[in-house]
């Protein structure tokens, strides 16, 4: 089966929002305000079909430090930030895509909630360029730089406003994507390539999206991957899905019949014939290579406002006996191949959930649409594709001229490693953690590297770990410093920065360990005397642990052990 | 002057809309022209995708291939007469503003463009709520609007109320709003049927449009038996309920809040939600409408602030019949400004307000304000300013014997004598 996947990546900037002064700060479930949107058209007078699938209906927002009076719709957008502008080049740059000579933000229109304003503020800033990832490389088709949306809260219908507005980048790539790894390689790439820029880290700062298709099916744009670990197995299971429901054809579904009366419980249902579709609905007991369109068909009536449907297939049940069932069927003017769905809701909301799910019957089995997935790696319908009447003018921003606004490349994740004086391991961990320019100033300040490294690593996380309070960048120098000038020995580190956490001056011991270390050495041999004539020049290895742990921080063990040597040679005669 | 780049699409023979390729250094973009932004390079040509993004391309040493002509536009079909129902009639009067505001694509901001029908249509709540007859009166931005506008639409409202007698909405921009229903109060002193102001503070093109709901709420209004010109629009930030304002008490406090307008000195009359709940005293409706339309705007408004010369003082009210002063604190100027404002009020109305955001003046309480009263200057009590102004407009053309008197007078609520805890 062949696969043709294009990979958009959705990646968070870390430079204050994109059209406001806020910083990018968690939000607080404070009560906020409630909003209605409707969906309107483009400036070329199309509504999109995805902004019409959407009801009218409140949605609440609550809002915290994250957000001011823009993220609420409540004051016109400023900007765009020339900082998010300017990693937006600098990605633009690193993929070889070409910025364009002038950038106009554009509304997309998306009133499912998730912005206040009902539309989504975005520009395309660059198009073209490459990525080269291990196994292959795709085209880049284009780079946006957008708004990012609301994160949604407890309740259906609720968002939070603290993520609207963080400056968004996506980057879609060509449909040559062919194999499910080479999705997650290149994904993986990509997230790399990105982290030589100032960008957010952490859960939900880099978002995946695919648009996936085989040659039986359609372009099918699936959403919200949770990892990328998981990315081979959802595009398999998608891939599987689209070669399932390929050969399902499309059905002119019945009216919209009221079967109230057929019912023993007095309560209003109302249903409609699905020609040809029997079997096709499926039940949770069904096998895994079922079509299992009942559930999608559910999907679609759901975004009426409804519950959900019942269907044939999973009759008798819910409450419908199987007698009942077969006088609806009739009712219906169902035939043997016929399938049918029920909504029990009064007569408004019962036909506008039937018009949606007849309306999916009419699309066959693998619709132009959008899915998200699911924890176990399958997927649900979310809303159709939308289509390029979302899009209108924000006129609220003026048009910005990219032409001739150069910036600096920043080196890549490889190019920051590779300058590290450290072992390859080491030197990731370093440049991962986005601490190479500190380990840079604190090596240039007289500290050796690997001790810095150490430093930068472990010992001072531990410090986090255990609550206590860093020391300055002065006195980690400091610090430092008398690592190199020998007056502190490498492992006495970690004892001198617990001695600062508690205030203490910085240990000064070292100072007359030289000849406290040789005094020291000439005691132990007097006293061990026997044990050293027996062992000889072995007896360092066991002598070693006993200096060391008088003076373990204080001498470097290295000097210990070059000081022992000679204090043997020289009593060994 | 044409720009290079209305030249170069001319000298390809590129009109708007045409699906077009444009070329140069080996990079070529394809979409259909749009119209030129205002900010837009002289040289920038902007092309909307097929993927609906619009985007600025250079026609310096570029090449043009038209691809396809565009689509004729499709004829203008008249808009279906609304349907008759057992729904009440209301009238939906247009003046522009951003209610009534799409894209233009000259400046790329938003103008006033939408017809009062196509507003109408837009809000499919309204038609829930009334037969709607729509109608446009003006398309002007609120701070375009003068007192002339005001005049003409006092004289269309009492046309209106003398045909069928039913409610009007009036769509209006946000900034002068307050202005024109102080303005309508004093012409309009009494009513047969409602006159609702409404507008918004985001454009109806704009899925989150404010316009929805004030448009709903100053309907439901404007078919009560409210007697007074008034304000609707949004009573807080959330799409639920709608504060109906004095129009003589009203300001837009906020400059861009969906809950822009207050009433400093009380005056909101009511809220609508699923309902219109009225929790003020109101004046009924009467039995006819009657219009004194028309203003002297010969009326200087004066800010008084701590570095107000008297060459500022005569700069502003030199020849004006009546003068507004905005006074710090109960009604105060400085006193080395006395003697100009003295020689002021020996040939014209001086009127004092208070630049406070609530209360009254009161030139009894300190001696700077007991000159100003000697010196004849009439207090508006607790008036706002921009209400006084509009105000002594209309007393210098209607009541030109008895001005400094109605300043101290309370016409259409626009003067209060009490005022209350909130």
């Amino acid at each position: 089966m062949t696969l043709t996947a294009g990979l958009e990546v959705h990646q968070q900037l870390d430079c204050g929002k994109l059209f406001c002064s806020c910083p990018a700060a968690d939000g607080s479930p404070d009560p906020g305000f409630s909003r209605r949107l409707h969906a309107t058209a483009s400036e070329m007078g199309q509504v999109d079909a995805a902004a019409a699938a959407e009801n009218v209906r409140d949605f609440g927002y609550h809002q915290g430090d994250g957000n001011c009076l823009v993220e609420a719709d409540e004051e016109p957008p400023r900007g765009p930030n020339p900082e998010a502008v300017e990693v937006a080049l600098q990605v633009a740059g690193l993929l070889g895509a070409q910025p364009l000579e002038e950038i106009h933000f554009m509304r997309k229109v998306v009133v499912d909630g998730s912005n206040t304003t009902g539309f989504q503020r975005t520009a395309l800033v660059a198009t073209g360029g490459r990525l080269d990832y291990d196994g292959g490389s795709v085209d880049i088709e284009q780079l946006c730089l957008e708004e990012d949306s609301c994160r949604r809260g407890e309740g259906e219908d609720e968002f939070l406003l603290d993520r609207l507005g963080v400056p968004l980048l996506e980057i879609s790539t060509a449909p040559q994507l062919h194999s499910p790894e080479a999705v997650q390689a290149a994904a993986r790439t990509m997230g790399l390539l990105l982290r030589a820029c100032r960008v957010r880290r952490g859960l939900g700062t880099i978002r995946q999206d695919l648009n996936v298709s085989i040659p039986q099916g359609v372009r099918v744009e699936l959403k919200g991957f949770q990892d990328l670990g998981t990315m081979p197995q959802v595009v398999e299971r998608e891939m599987e899905r689209q070669a399932i429901l390929a050969t399902v054809e499309a059905c002119e579904p019945g009216p919209a019949i009221e079967i109230t009366a057929l019912l023993k419980k007095s309560r209003e249902a109302w249903g409609c014939r699905l020609p040809g579709w029997a079997s096709l609905l499926g039940s949770p007991e069904s096998p895994a290579d079922h079509p299992r369109l009942g559930r999608e068909l559910a999907d679609h009536a759901r975004r009426a406002g409804v519950a959900g449907l019942l269907q044939s297939d999973e009759l008798p049940a819910h409450g419908v006996s199987a007698e009942e069932a077969a006088v609806i069927a009739t009712e219906l003017d169902c035939r043997k191949v016929d399938a049918f769905i029920l909504v029990f809701e009064k007569k408004t909301l019962a036909k506008a959930a039937l018009a949606r799910a007849c309306n999916r019957a009419r699309q066959g089995g693998v619709p132009h649409e959008v899915r998200r997935v699911l924890a176990e790696g399958g997927s649900r319908y979310l809303r159709p594709m939308p289509g390029a009447a979302r899009m209108y003018p924000e006129t609220d921003i003026s048009p910005l001229r990219l032409a001739g606004n150069a910036v600096e490349l920043p080196p890549t994740l490889a190019e920051r490693i590779a300058v590290l004086p450290l072992g390859a391991q080491q030197a990731g961990q370093l440049v991962r953690a986005r601490l190479d320019a500190r380990f840079h100033a604190l090596v240039a300040a007289g500290g050796p590297p690997k001790t810095v490294a150490r430093l930068l690593l472990h010992q001072l996380p531990e410090l986090r770990k255990a609550r206590l309070p860093a020391p300055s960048e002065a006195v980690l120098g400091e610090l430092l410093a008398a690592v190199a000038d020998g007056k502190l020995a490498k492992e006495g580190v970690e004892d001198a920065l617990a001695a600062l956490a508690r205030g203490e001056a910085l240990p000064e011991q070292a100072a007359s360990g030289a000849g406290e270390l040789d005094a020291f050495i000439e005691q132990l041999l007097a006293e061990r005397k026997d044990f050293v004539q027996q062992r000889g020049m072995e007896a360092v290895g066991p002598l070693m642990g006993t200096v060391m742990g008088e003076f373990r921080g204080r001498v470097d063990g290295a000097l210990v052990s070059e000081r022992l040597r000679v204090k043997l040679g020289e009593f060994l005669g | 002057m044409p720009t290079s780049a209305e030249q170069f699409l001319k000298a390809h023979d590129a009109r708007l809309h045409d699906h077009v390729r444009i070329s140069a250094g080996g990079r070529s973009h394809e979409g259909r022209v749009m119209p030129a932004h205002r900010f837009s390079g002289d040289h920038i040509v902007v092309l909307k995708l097929a993927n609906g993004y619009n985007i600025g391309v250079s026609c310096e040493g570029a090449e043009l291939e038209l691809l396809e002509r565009a689509p004729a536009a499709p004829e203008a079909t008249a808009a279906d007469a609304p349907l008759p129902s057992d729904l009440p009639p209301l009238t939906v009067l247009g003046t522009g503003g951003t209610i009534a505001s799409y894209v233009d694509y000259q400046t790329g901001a938003v103008h006033p463009a939408k017809s009062a029908e196509e507003i109408v249509a837009a809000v499919t709540s309204l038609a829930e709520i009334a037969n709607i007859h729509a109608e446009a009166l003006l398309s002007l931005a609120s701070e375009d609007l003068r007192p002339d506008d005001w005049s003409a639409i006092a004289k269309r409202v009492s046309e209106l109320h003398a045909e069928d007698g039913t409610g009007v909405v009036i769509g209006h921009g946000t900034d002068t709003m307050a202005y024109t229903a102080a303005a309508l109060a004093f012409q309009l002193p009494a009513l047969r049927a409602p006159v609702v102001l409404t507008g918004s503070q985001r454009s109806s093109d704009r899925p989150s449009s404010d316009a929805h709901l004030n448009l709903a709420g100053a309907a439901r209004a404007a078919l009560t038996d409210l007697g007074e010109v008034a304000i609707a629009m949004h009573a807080s930030s959330s799409d639920d309920i709608v504060a109906i304002w004095r129009g003589t008490r009203a300001r837009k406090a906020h400059s861009s809040r969906r809950d822009a307008f207050t009433a400093p000195n009380g005056g909101r009359l009511g809220s609508v939600g699923d309902a219109v709940n009225f929790d003020a005293e109101y004046r009924p409706v009467a039995n006819e409408t009657r219009l004194e339309a028309g203003f002297d705007p010969d009326v200087a408004l004066v800010w008084s602030h701590p570095a107000l010369t008297a060459g500022d003082w005569e700069a502003a009210t030199a020849g004006k019949r009546g003068v507004v002063v905005a006074g710090t604190g109960l009604g105060h100027i400085g006193s080395h400004l006395h003697a100009a404002v003295r020689a002021t009020a020996r040939d014209a109305v001086v009127a004092m307000t208070t630049q406070c955001l609530g209360g009254s003046t009161n030139l009894n309480v300190y001696r700077n304000g007991r000159e100003l009263g000697e010196a004849e200057v009439v207090e508006a009590g607790d008036t706002l300013p921009e209400t006084a102004l509009v105000k002594l407009m209309w007393l210098l053309k209607h009541r030109p014997d008895s001005v400094a008197a109605g300043m101290g007078e309370n016409l259409v609520g626009e003067l209060g004598s009490r005022r209350f805890l909130d």
